[in-house]
């Protein structure tokens, strides 16, 4: 019985392990597309070169690229602030009332060019090799990558679509 | 090999073994046989959670609440004189608001149906299963419309993101969606909002956690003495409702939280989840919840980024086993974002309810209810070969129809609270959809 339940457990982590695939690129300095689709990534290994230390940073995006341009959207805001008015009372008098409170209104944020967020950084020095990191990055669109400097980058992911 | 005369007389016995031919006789190509089609009915579960307002003929176009509203308590100390100094004392100054809503209608029609099919095909009953379909469209359409303008009136839009729990956010607010998403929460709005966090959390106890602390700061009390039915069959006293779709309650048995903290003799393998968390929020199911799916052949910044997909679609390869049935959209099954609903009592928006149309049209159906007609007109071909109308004098046709008047108002727009969170589903390490 124990037997069979091992080989269950075997068979079980190899169909999981068979979902894994591992990525390993060379990275020149600036922005470079790794992924070009969703995926779940489990772990991440960044080596430096003989050209230095490097920081990788790691994008959501399926292009070459770390930035993006939104389109111009109307959102709310409100700040505290006074209004006064004045009005004429039933004894014929002037009155100024001063309200005190905020004022909610509608913003326009135009079109602007903005550096995805960032899902994590690494850092390797000179021809070592920092991680594996395990982590738990869930992309939407793929995986891009900026490296200050020459690296070596190892992804372990499982494709989601 | 055998051959022989068929028919024939006097053979040898014994000569020869003949069989007839299997395909001499006449068959049915098919037995038709009919089935009941199965398939998850419709509930309501807006128009249970949210109050009434009626709307009776004569009152005009546009209608406006107008409510009261208790002066803001400016407090966070009280030192007032002594008796032997004059005393302070404090202005209160009560004021009113209002809210315009416009009653709505909508209108579901079939096709023409001709008479020969019914009475010459083996199916007899496609006017009353139409009949039926368009009955439960109706009811879903009330539900949706209730949904769509809560989403776009809500003054505030919960994501939950990375790092914290919860990212809770000024979003445009105060008028209606529409279906290209230029209007309310538009679809621009939204890009961005998702652009702009690296990681989307899913819907977590904590981030629910977060909510209801963000619902006891705008001083939206939870539902109180209500009857109303839900998952966990205990009243919906003292209590918030979440309204979500099953795979996000689905996920709340492998949240990290509830692992942590739940009782050692909590059976979320066999027992499942129950609905109430926290003793504070009550969980009631959406059948097809409101999803956005990323196009992520657009531009992140472009409004067709955005797409909101129909839960299902229609098989149409005719070769198909399956053929004509309606099946879900993979796009809305891959679909990366959902919404779920955290509503307050105290009815912060009410449905309303239409009266009857005016005395001289009282044969107007307009309640949703789905009637039968054969006032249609029927086209046919002059001498010349134009189309012209004639009416349907022969009785050949029938047409299914309904006219459902609607709308909703939205009395205290802080009172419901969207979340906007990464789709999980999965049960060993969950992963996106």
């Amino acid at each position: 019985m124990k037997k069979l339940l091992l080989s269950a457990i075997i068979v079980l982590a190899a169909i999981c392990a068979q979902a894994q695939t591992t990525f390993s690129t060379n990275l020149s300095a600036g922005t470079s597309l790794c992924l070009a689709f969703p995926a779940q990534i489990s772990s991440i290994t960044v080596g430096g070169t003989a050209s230095g230390a490097t920081t990788v940073t790691l994008f959501d995006n399926s292009a070459a690229s770390s930035t993006y341009t939104n389109a111009s959207y109307t959102t709310t805001t409100s700040y505290a602030t006074n209004i006064t008015s004045t009005i004429t009372n039933s004894a014929g008098n002037l009155q100024t009332n001063t309200f005190s409170g905020i004022f909610t209104t509608t913003a326009t944020v135009a079109a602007n060019t903005n550096t995805w967020p960032s899902l994590a950084v690494y850092s390797a020095g000179a021809s070592s090799i920092s991680g594996p990191y395990s982590v738990n990055l869930n992309t939407v669109r793929g995986l891009a990558v900026t490296a200050s400097t020459n690296a070596t980058l190892t992804v372990v992911y499982r494709r989601l679509r | 090999m055998s051959s022989a005369t068929l028919p024939s007389i006097d053979n040898q016995a014994c000569s020869s073994w003949n069989e007839v031919d299997r395909a001499l006789y006449n068959k049915l190509p098919y037995y038709f046989q009919a089935k009941q089609a199965e398939h998850l009915k419709t509930w309501s579960v807006w128009s249970k959670l949210l109050g009434e307002r009626k709307w009776e003929a004569n009152m005009g176009s546009t209608g406006k609440v107008i409510q009261k509203e208790f002066a803001p308590v400016l407090r966070a100390h009280a030192f007032p004189n002594a008796l032997t100094d004059s005393a302070k004392k404090d202005l209160v100054i009560t004021r009113e608001r209002s809210t315009s809503f416009a009653p709505k209608h909508h209108k579901f029609e079939s096709p023409m149906f001709n008479f020969l099919p019914s009475f010459q095909d083996f199916m007899k009953n496609s006017i009353d299963f139409t009949l039926e379909n368009i009955n439960d469209q109706v009811r879903r359409f009330n539900d949706v419309m209730a949904r769509s303008y809560i989403f776009h009136q809500a003054r505030y839009l919960m994501i939950p993101g990375a790092p914290g729990d919860g990212v809770l956010t000024d979003a445009p607010w105060g008028s209606e969606g529409n279906s290209a998403g230029t209007s309310g929460k538009t679809n621009t709005y939204l890009g961005a909002k998702l652009n702009g966090i690296a990681n989307v959390g899913p819907l977590s106890l904590n981030t629910i956690n977060l909510a209801i602390s963000h619902m006891d700061d705008q001083r939206m009390r939870p539902f109180s003495g209500s009857y109303l039915p839900n998952g966990d069959s205990s009243p919906l006293d003292s209590m918030y409702a979440l309204v979500l779709g099953s795979d996000a309650y689905n996920q709340f048995m492998y949240d990290p939280f509830l692992l942590k903290y739940k009782q050692l003799d909590l059976n979320v393998i066999t027992k499942g989840f129950k609905g109430n968390l926290f003793g504070r929020v009550m969980c009631k199911l959406e059948d097809m919840p409101l999803r956005i799916k990323l196009d992520t052949t657009k531009n992140p910044g472009e409004a067709g980024y955005i797409t909101w997909p129909a839960p299902e679609t229609i098989e149409l390869n005719s070769s198909a086993d399956n053929y004509g049935e309606t099946v879900p959209n993979p796009d809305y099954v891959d679909a990366e974002y959902e919404v779920a609903f955290v509503v307050s009592g105290g009815a912060p928006y009410e449905m309303l309810r239409i009266g009857p149309p005016p005395k001289d049209f009282s044969d107007m159906p307009w309640n949703g209810r789905v009637i039968m007609t054969d006032d249609v007109n029927v086209p046919c071909e002059d001498e010349d070969g134009n189309t012209v109308w004639d009416t349907n004098k022969y009785k050949e046709y029938l047409q299914l129809i309904s006219h459902l008047t609607t709308g909703i108002v939205g009395t205290q727009k802080r009172g419901v609270l969207p979340i906007l969170f990464r789709r999980f589903r999965g049960a060993r390490n969950p992963v996106p959809a």
